[in-house]
């Protein structure tokens, strides 16, 4: 950062830029108009493909010129503590982020970003919907500047608030030396994409498939689902003989493709702590870097999987506040770290919690038997008359169900706790691996207690406690225990002098 | 005072000794608003047993399953009407120094309490049966997303003003003294 650049100016954003927006628009057009690419494709009919292969082109003229126009009347400057930028080919827009709402400032690149040597910053607001902004190329140093300038003044404006910063920016203050807390090797991501949710990728996978048949069925009238009927009814020895070849495959498919997902997304990861706030970069293609501020941070959660356990490995999730309208997912995931890092990052945020005792709290067992007749008996009937009426074999092992809830219940009760210390709030689970989700009770926005006529009779209480980041919910406890954990969560919260983020 | 109370307060918290939430008196909502709750559960109801007697009767082939079905939906539409009528006896709210606790539900109830330095705005609102029956809807905010909404509907506009002011106030002066 030798020549400081003048933010009060407005400015374009780095003329590469252009080639993003371009991409960006044709990202879009081909999302919207891929089936009809397909058919052009498929079925060359002639003079009507022709046609649409014009009109396809003159978008694609029309948004290369719009693109052009777009990125010489897109400014972006500095004015009174406030973001702001001016926008707009037809119809003039003005848009103003002050400082006070920028929540977090993130640089990503993908491939073509790390091509051209340049940055897209995201600024997230706490705002309504909308206000968030995103620049599309920038330099790489010009970005830093822009961030070092909003946390430097988002720093002063913690520190001193009776001074009034005026129009000039604080001089960003020299950087602590960030601390890496964890780097991923090769290994370590095969670890991760080994023991991820295969069944999450197959019903992934299944529903594209779902999907693709519909399409496919919509555009050129081939009957997908009508030929998967006859293959499936008709159990000839081909169809078995299918079905037993076609399962492993499928699961080996899906494997690969969690692997390869982990590894594209996950690549080079890299957590570090920053002073106040922590880092996560990582990805093959798309660089992505996400980063939260200590004092935002509302919930943390780890959690294990039998496969992750065989490996000694935990998935990490730190939450911060946010705007539950946006529906974006602002989460700092770890995929896979140890025990010891796990634990270097509590020391870090909530420094008392590892020494901490608790006082647990269990459900009560009767959860168990609503569980399985939401989960198990109402299925097991449904697939029973299903089984009888189609008179298929195969059809009845779905019944299974019913055993399997029972287990399962039980597991889930007897792992569920609820951990209460005077400044911390655990809620552990898991069936078969293990999940712990920590707040910390001065965070905590509301509290809530329900009950049904069934948990009334037996004295149960369902308790739910939210923070701005999540929450934790507790069904099936004692009901003085729920009531005496409201009581003294409300009056933590109201005697808390420290801010909630 | 943030200092020092990090650093040497360290009480013993009597835990049966916290102000109790669970036996609060609860304000009740104005009268009229049970008569809101029964016309508008009236009105979804009796959309449905239209809708229900509508198949069954126009559609023969059903018989008698359509009638049954029919049936049943309307005892189930009716009853809907009696238990968001008699749900009104259970609703109200309370105001403590710090924070507002609103109660609800017949068989299945909820409690929720939302303490004042946690409010992040509010609102006063009105449905098309509010304004012919002269009453607000008050909706307090938190950063905690939707399902922490508070919501206490059937208050009288003024009242719903006056609340408004006093959490606004409440929220202002909590804020200020961290």
């Amino acid at each position: 950062m030798d020549a400081h650049t003048n933010f009060h100016q407005p400015q374009r954003q780095s003329p590469k830029a252009v080639v993003l927006i371009l991409l960006k628009y044709f990202r879009i057009i081909i999302r919207q108009m891929w089936p009809i690419l397909l058919v052009i494709l498929i079925n060359p009919t002639k003079g009507k493909g022709f046609i649409i292969t014009a009109v396809a082109f003159g978008v694609i003229i029309i948004s290369l010129i719009y693109s052009l126009i777009a990125y010489t009347k897109y400014y972006f400057f500095i004015q009174n503590n406030e973001l702001c930028v001016r926008s707009g080919v037809f119809r003039k827009t003005v848009l103003n982020v002050p400082f006070d709402r920028i929540q977090s400032v993130d640089f990503k690149r993908n491939l073509v970003h790390q091509f051209l040597n340049v940055v897209s910053v995201q600024i997230d607001t706490a705002g309504s919907k909308g206000s968030e902004l995103e620049l599309d190329a920038i330099e790489l140093d010009r970005a830093e500047e822009l961030r070092n300038i909003v946390l430097a003044y988002k720093h002063s404006r913690r520190n001193i608030v009776t001074e009034t910063t005026d129009n000039i920016p604080p001089i960003p203050e020299a950087k602590e030396v960030p601390e890496l807390i964890l780097s991923l090797s090769p290994r370590d991501l095969i670890k991760i994409g080994i023991s991820e949710n295969h069944i999450r990728t197959a019903a992934i996978i299944f529903a594209f498939f779902l999907g693709l048949a519909d399409d496919l069925d919509q555009l050129l009238g081939w009957d997908v689902y009508g030929q998967l009927e006859d293959t499936t009814t008709a159990m000839s020895l081909f169809g078995l003989f299918a079905t037993i070849i076609a399962i492993p495959v499928f699961i080996g498919v899906s494997f690969m493709i969690t692997l390869i997902r982990t590894v594209l997304r996950y690549y080079g990861l890299k957590f570090w702590r920053e002073g106040k706030s922590f880092k996560v970069v990582s990805g093959l293609f798309t660089r992505n870097e996400k980063s939260i501020q200590k004092s935002k941070i509302q919930v943390i959660r780890w959690v294990t999987s039998p496969l992750k356990k065989i490996f000694g490995i935990y998935q990490m999730n730190i939450y911060q506040a946010t705007n539950v309208d946006q529906n974006q997912d602002k989460s700092l995931v770890i995929p896979g770290c140890y025990q010891e890092q796990v634990d270097h990052t509590l020391d870090t945020i909530v420094p008392q919690f590892r020494g901490a005792v608790f006082t647990s709290h269990s459900m009560h067992p009767s959860i168990v038997r609503l569980m399985v007749f939401l989960f198990g008996f109402i299925p097991a009937v449904l697939f029973g008359l299903m089984a009888w009426f189609n008179d298929g074999m195969m059809q009845w092992l779905l019944t299974l169900v019913f055993p399997l809830a029972i287990w399962m219940g039980k597991l889930y009760q007897q792992k569920r706790r609820l951990k209460i210390h005077p400044d911390f709030l655990v809620s552990e689970g898991g069936i078969f691996g293990s999940s712990s989700k920590l707040i910390e009770i001065y965070k905590v926005q509301s509290v809530h207690l329900e009950s049904s006529p069934m948990q009334r009779r037996r004295g149960l209480t369902s308790l739910y406690v939210y923070t701005a980041g999540g929450d934790i919910s507790f069904p099936y406890l004692q009901k003085e225990i729920a009531q005496q954990a409201r009581d003294y969560i409300l009056y933590r919260v109201e005697l808390e002098q420290k801010s909630w983020m | 005072m943030n200092q020092i109370n990090e650093l040497f307060s360290n009480n013993q918290v009597d835990l049966t000794g916290l102000p109790d939430t669970e036996h609060l008196n609860m304000i009740p909502l104005e009268p009229v608003y049970k008569k809101v709750r029964y016309i508008s559960a009236s009105i979804f109801s009796l959309g449905m047993i239209v809708a229900a007697w509508a198949i069954a009767l126009t559609q023969p082939e059903l018989y008698p399953f359509g009638y049954i079905g029919a049936g049943f939906i309307s005892i189930f539409a009716i009853s809907l009407v009696l238990y968001n009528g008699h749900a009104y006896h259970f609703m109200g709210y309370a105001i403590r120094e710090k924070d507002i606790t609103y109660k609800s539900g017949w068989l299945w109830k909820s409690m929720v309490t939302v303490p004042f330095n946690r409010v992040q705005h509010c609102d006063l609102r009105q449905g098309l049966l509010d304004r012919r029956f002269g009453l607000s809807k008050l909706t307090i905010y938190t950063a905690g997303g939707q399902s922490t909404d508070l919501m206490i509907p059937g208050l009288l506009p003024d009242t719903a003003e006056k609340l408004k002011t006093f959490i606004l106030a409440s929220t202002e002066q909590s804020i200020e003294n961290e």
